[in-house]
């Protein structure tokens, strides 16, 4: 990581420019700013960027457009799209064209410095998360079995659900990334060779989030190093096997999960799990 | 990364043998959640046998950052030290509620009830 982190900032609003001044006022970074699409283009023709943060409404070149074309011409250049109306499209295309993180207006300033001291350490997003298909009900992609994506996908995600009040939005996004987490971590092996496959589908009594890991799957009778397995009265029955295996503490992702979601269901094999939230509808 | 909050930790002594350590942000996986148990152990080591755990900073926490309470706990346990969760928010309570672990660790509402539990 470079001692100096450039970053340019696009947005027609200037409120906006001074708000992201206060927030990142650090010796580490310095930046530019710029009030439309295409300047800020021009500008990125002729000279790299640590990080692009891009409103998306703006006149003439939007920053979604702007997402694209900086691809374009810097692949592994890090955008972070932020926006004050977001929408599952403003979503599908962020992802599609590779955006490293979402940030929805309004936001506070320690948000944002937190954002962006992530972003300016992350790698560059370059195809950990494809798009297969999406319509807004539903959502298909691809993920490498990275243990950083279930992180950059899920501030994305939870643009989906902003119906849901706001305790439940972060439990669904916590059981989410459990489960994702476990099949990365266990399915795919955290080989970034290997992808994981999720949908996200929305219904009108609920949402949906499948995921599909490349491994062999497992068995709920053969899992004494997780917390489900254990007696009622011995909680950490299960670590003193993780240890024993050698592996990280923990071992209460499907525990944690099965209170945090509405249903759970796995395949027959266990390499497929529903995560249900019933939903009111409209 | 849209509410990425790192952990922060730090700690206090209150008394020759009791120190509380305070941590804020997301407690998950990752090397950054293994400072808890590197910082007990290092505590232990100078005979703090009495740690206090400020919990009310904690925004988030996964599998990976209960496990490291647990570590922490036998750690304290093997040298017949004691363990005291202050402060949990709602969120982490039930976390630990949901994971049996409320029958194991010691909490209290505050870190000055904490201090001065039994």
């Amino acid at each position: 990581m470079p001692d100096v982190s450039r970053i340019l900032i696009v947005d027609d609003d200037p409120d906006i420019h001074r708000l992201l001044a206060a927030a990142l006022q650090n010796e580490s970074y310095v930046i530019e700013d710029r009030y439309d699409g295409i300047e800020a283009l021009a500008l990125l023709q002729n000279q790299p960027f640590d990080l692009v943060i891009t409103d998306v409404r703006m006149p003439g070149m939007d920053g979604l457009e702007l997402l694209r074309r900086i691809h374009e011409v810097r692949p592994a250049a890090k955008v972070l799209v932020m926006t004050a109306e977001s929408t599952p499209a403003t979503v599908i295309r962020s992802l599609r064209d590779q955006a490293l993180g979402y940030l929805s207006k309004p936001f506070s300033l320690d948000a944002v410095a937190q954002a962006v001291a992530c972003a300016v350490t992350a790698p560059p997003a370059q195809g950990d998360i494809e798009v297969l298909s999406a319509i807004p009900q539903w959502i298909a992609l691809r993920l490498r079995c990275k243990l950083d994506v279930p992180d950059r996908l899920i501030p994305f995600l939870r643009e989906l659900v902003t119906e849901l009040p706001a305790q439940e939005r972060e439990d669904v996004g916590a059981a989410f990334r459990e489960l994702l987490m476990n099949a990365i971590e266990h399915g795919g092996g955290s080989d970034p060779d290997k992808t994981v496959r999720v949908d996200y589908i929305r219904t009108a009594r609920a949402m949906v989030y499948k995921i599909l890991d490349p491994g062999l799957g497992f068995s709920f009778d053969d899992l004494p190093h997780a917390a489900i397995s254990n007696q009622p009265d011995a909680p950490c029955q299960h670590f003193e096997i993780r240890n024993k295996l050698g592996m990280r503490p923990g071992g209460f992702g499907i525990l944690l999960t099965r209170s945090l979601a509405d249903e759970l269901i796995y395949n027959e094999k266990g390499n497929e799990v529903l995560l249900i939230k019933h939903v009111k509808p409209a | 990364m849209v509410g990425f909050t790192p952990m922060e930790i730090s700690h206090t002594e209150i008394a020759p043998d009791t120190v509380v350590i305070s941590i804020s942000g997301k407690v998950m996986m990752g090397p950054q959640s293994e400072e808890i148990t590197n910082l007990v152990g290092s505590l232990l080591h100078q005979a703090k046998r009495n740690i206090v755990f400020d919990l009310s900073g904690i925004t988030n926490i996964d599998s990976t950052g209960i496990g490291r309470f647990i570590s922490s706990y036998n750690q304290i346990a093997a040298v017949s030290g004691q363990m005291r969760m202050a402060a949990a928010p709602t969120f982490l309570a039930r976390a630990f509620h949901v994971c049996r672990l409320d029958t194991i660790f010691r909490f209290y509402p505050s870190v000055e009830e904490a201090c001065q539990g039994r």
